[in-house]
């Protein structure tokens, strides 16, 4: 069977700058993959170059076998990929149900629909999703009024909408707090039984506590590949994020 | 969603209640000179609803909407001076010119987004300005289109005046009606998403691109309506129909009414007919104050009179509860 | 008589190059005031046309009211002009600098009609003449052609400055500032760049350009408020070609646009506009991410 998303040498430069040389990565059917990495390794246009923000300069990215290389958004959104992203997006003008929802709706391919209708289904999947990741409550809230953390769930909610079979989270615990950040962990974990996570992350605990596989980058190319207990003890990883650490430093 | 069906009941309501008012308007004494300017505001506000579709709802700023507006007019006036005046007819001469030019221009232009969106839109009016003023043998150049007769609807002529405010508030009201209708719709959530934030919209699914090109069509098509009864009411029209100052016009109409509401540009419509007519003694002057109620209503008042309405309202609200 | 009829015709299509390179150097100068007030404030100045014709009659007040000769009028207009544009930018621009750019190209189209209006009221609607100035007010034989000597002059007035921007911005440290801005506005502040007020220099310069262009076309083109629609027109064009804050492209479309408009105007007569715009389209059609986009993917 083929595997949910398989990227193979994948390459992306931006004038002479090579921002990825080469990357190859295989998620396993309901596993969460983690792709890690200092700043500047490249993950996020790795990211972009799969979601279709940015068109690859070579390889290919595979979903389900299907090929869908530099395919558009909505055409992935359509087989099964969904998106959140680093820099919370939501429609802030309006509620939170009415954000999934909206994505609800997309999905049940009435955006073309010119003639108003009671939305009652979008509206009913857009209370399950919201209930299954623990946003019930604040369903009739202002998107922009809610804590950071809630937004970041949010933003998980409204690509789960979409009933994805492969969801793709864009550092999903930007600058939340310790007790956020474990929560917003569990429910990722539990995403799994929907669907198969592709993680970019920088906080190691989370990574390595409920990731399945992890792929390490550094600038543009794959260092190590495997289980976290493998890519935690490779000698590459450590001098990589050692390297990058005492550079910060200075 | 029983609340939202309701509300758009009243809403339509409302809208059919509002023109039985003004068709009693000429039976009540009311002057025949402000009839006239009543049927100019009507296809201003016809025309400025199709652009607060476009701008408003979809986030697709224009400089050019003058485009589909003189297109219809002269497309509707030429079959109605060489063919025959019959109103539905002209009408659908001008769709069947309209459509076909926005779907092509459009396919090419909603690749681009934002100013130069704006700048381009503005380009393609200027050009169609352009022809207008040189194919003399078909548009008679600067002199512009004269001798369009009185439209007849279903045999009987409508004349000017009475009959033909009529007719322009029956279908302006159908539009009106409609575009409620379209707004409250799917469609037109999904372009008030792409108007919030296209990259999201797209994550979501959206087909943006599609939807602006179909906004961008649907826009142009009911301009062509405005146009197509406003060279009825002039009996002719000119390349002036074309040229960006129309379609300044019709941006400050909309952006005064405040837009994304559909019935701002109505207003702003309305207000720009009687002001304009107001300041008869000079264009200099006119140009002068047009350009500074433009500047100041963007800098202070960026959602149009309607918003300052529906914040007030809201304050009155927020201080009674 | 074939010979003669050719030697008439290339005569015709050196006139119309003549003219399509004179009118491509005040293209030249609007486009590269339109291109760096874009490129360093994202700001697309839609009243760029209004202050070119202010440039115009800048000149013409000066030389009634004051008395003065055209080349000291020529050097008074502009430096009349850019207080007013700095004012502008610092009363309307600058506010509003947050917001979506649709809404400084709002604003600026608004300050459009505030400055024809302006200059309708004070001047009435009507067009005037300018007699080309003294010393250049002849033709001069140029490959076999009587050739208006000033056109020739003030298209080498305007090459000069041209030049003279050009090398501000490669070679000297505020040009280095604008550049860095240009690229990236964000680390720019982070060095330290008081960014708020080059903005303003800017755009006062930008609008200098303008005028300094109305100012030197006004004995060739006439003088009339709406004297600056065309250019302005022309010049979004431009930079739609060139790309918004490249000033290399400005210069390359400025000529491109201007020699195209003058060719086709004299074969094609009013319908050379309508050709310039699909050669737009179809460049927009090959580059669809539109040069005004900042990498953004449509």
């Amino acid at each position: 069977m083929a595997s949910p998303l398989l990227v193979r040498g994948l390459r992306k430069n931006f004038g002479a700058l090579l921002a990825v040389d080469g990357v190859s990565l295989e998620i396993g059917n309901g596993h969460v993959h983690s792709l890690i990495g200092p700043n500047g390794a490249g993950k996020t246009t790795v990211f972009n170059c799969i979601s279709g923000f940015l068109g690859p300069a070579g390889g290919e990215v595979r979903l389900n076998g299907l090929d869908v290389t530099a395919w558009p958004p909505h055409r992935l959104v359509a087989a099964g990929l969904a998106r959140t992203f680093q820099i919370t997006q939501v429609f802030g003008d309006l509620t939170v149900v009415e954000n999934v929802a909206l994505a609800a709706r997309s999905h049940s391919g009435m955006n073309l629909r010119m003639w108003p209708r009671l939305a009652g289904e979008a509206q009913d999947r857009a209370y399950a999703v919201l209930d299954m990741l623990g946003l019930a409550q604040q369903a009739q809230a202002n998107a922009d009024h809610l804590a950071h953390g809630d937004k970041r769930i949010l933003e998980v909610a409204i690509a789960m909408a979409l009933e994805p079979r492969v969801l793709l989270l864009d550092e999903p615990t930007a600058g939340m707090s310790a007790g956020e950040t474990q929560r917003i962990g569990r429910l990722i974990v539990g995403l799994t039984k929907h669907c198969s996570v592709l993680l970019v992350e920088h906080d190691m605990e989370i990574v390595l506590g409920i990731s399945d596989e992890i792929t390490v980058m550094t600038q543009g190319r794959v260092i190590a590949s495997g289980s976290p207990d493998a890519v935690s003890r490779d000698p590459l990883v450590q001098e990589a994020y050692l390297g990058a650490v005492e550079a910060e430093k200075l | 969603m029983k609340d939202e069906a309701r509300a758009r009941r009243l809403t339509s309501l409302l809208i059919v209640a509002g023109a039985a008012l003004l068709a009693l308007l000429p039976f009540v004494g009311v002057a025949p000179f402000t009839i006239t300017l009543l049927t100019e505001a009507l296809i201003f506000a016809v025309w400025a609803m199709s652009l607060d579709l476009m701008t408003g709802y979809a986030g697709m700023l224009t400089f050019g909407h003058a485009a589909g507006f003189g297109l219809g007019g002269y497309a509707a006036g030429y079959f109605a001076r060489e063919v025959t005046g019959d109103f539905l007819a002209s009408l659908l001469v001008s769709e069947l010119v309209v459509l076909p030019a926005a779907l092509a221009i459009g396919f090419v232009v909603t690749r681009l987004s934002g100013a130069a969106f704006a700048i381009v839109s503005l380009c393609i009016a200027q050009v169609l300005f352009q022809i207008a003023v040189a194919w003399r043998s078909v548009t008679d150049g600067m002199d512009g289109l004269v001798g369009v007769p009185l439209p007849t609807l279903l045999g009987v002529t409508v004349h000017n005046g009475n009959q033909l405010y009529l007719l322009t508030l029956l279908v302006a009201a159908m539009l009106c009606l409609g575009l409620r209708q379209l707004v409250a719709s799917p469609f037109g959530r999904t372009l008030g998403a792409i108007r919030a934030n296209a990259d999201r919209a797209a994550a979501i699914g959206i087909d943006v691109r599609l939807h602006k090109w179909l906004v961008f069509a649907i826009s142009w098509a009911i301009a062509g309506v405005a146009g197509t009864l406003m060279v009825f009411m002039k009996g002719g029209t000119t390349p002036m129909s074309l040229h960006w100052i129309e379609s300044g016009n019709v941006l400050i109409m909309a952006i005064f009414g405040g837009l994304g509401t559909l019935f701002g540009p109505i207003i702003g419509a309305v207000a720009f007919v009687f002001l304009r007519d107001a300041f008869t003694s000079g264009f200099a002057v006119w140009q002068l104050a047009f350009g500074i109620v433009f500047v100041v209503v963007v800098l202070i008042f960026p959602s149009g009179l309607a918003g300052v309405v529906s914040r007030s309202w809201m304050l009155l609200w927020q201080a009674r509860s | 008589m074939s010979r003669r009829r050719a030697a008439v015709d290339l005569n015709f299509l050196f006139i119309n190059i003549l003219n399509g390179v004179v009118y491509g150097a005040f293209l030249l100068l609007t486009s590269l005031g339109l291109s760096l007030v874009f490129g360093l404030g994202r700001v697309v100045n839609f009243a760029h046309g209004a202050l070119y014709a202010m440039g115009g009659y800048a000149l013409i007040a000066v030389m009634h009211a004051g008395g003065a000769g055209y080349w000291l009028a020529l050097v008074a207009a502009p430096l009349l002009v850019i207080p007013i544009a700095i004012v502008i930018e610092r009363a309307t621009i600058d506010p509003i600098r947050h917001r979506p750019d649709v809404d400084t190209l709002l604003v600026t189209f608004g300050l459009s009609s505030i400055i024809v209006g302006a200059i309708e009221y004070v001047w009435g609607t009507g067009t005037t003449l300018l007699p080309a100035p003294a010393p250049f007010a002849g033709t001069v034989n140029v490959l076999g052609n009587q050739y208006p000597l000033y056109r020739l002059i003030a298209a080498l007035v305007s090459l000069l400055v041209s030049v003279g921007v050009f090398a501000t911005i490669a070679f000297t440290p505020v040009g280095l500032r604008i550049r860095a801005i240009t690229d990236d506005a964000g680390m720019a502040q982070a060095l330290g760049v008081n960014i708020k007020r080059l903005l303003t220099l800017v755009f006062g310069f930008a609008a200098g350009l303008a005028a300094l262009a109305g100012a030197l076309a006004a004995p060739i083109f006439a003088i009339h408020p709406e004297m600056g629609m065309n250019i302005l027109i022309d010049s979004f064009l431009v930079v739609v070609l060139g790309g918004l804050g490249s000033l290399t492209g400005s210069a390359i479309g400025a000529f491109f646009v201007a020699l195209t408009k003058s060719l086709g105007g004299g074969y094609f007569a009013e319908w050379s506009t309508a050709f310039l715009f699909l050669i737009v389209a179809a460049a927009l059609i090959v580059r669809p991410t539109g040069v005004f986009g900042r990498g953004r993917v449509a």
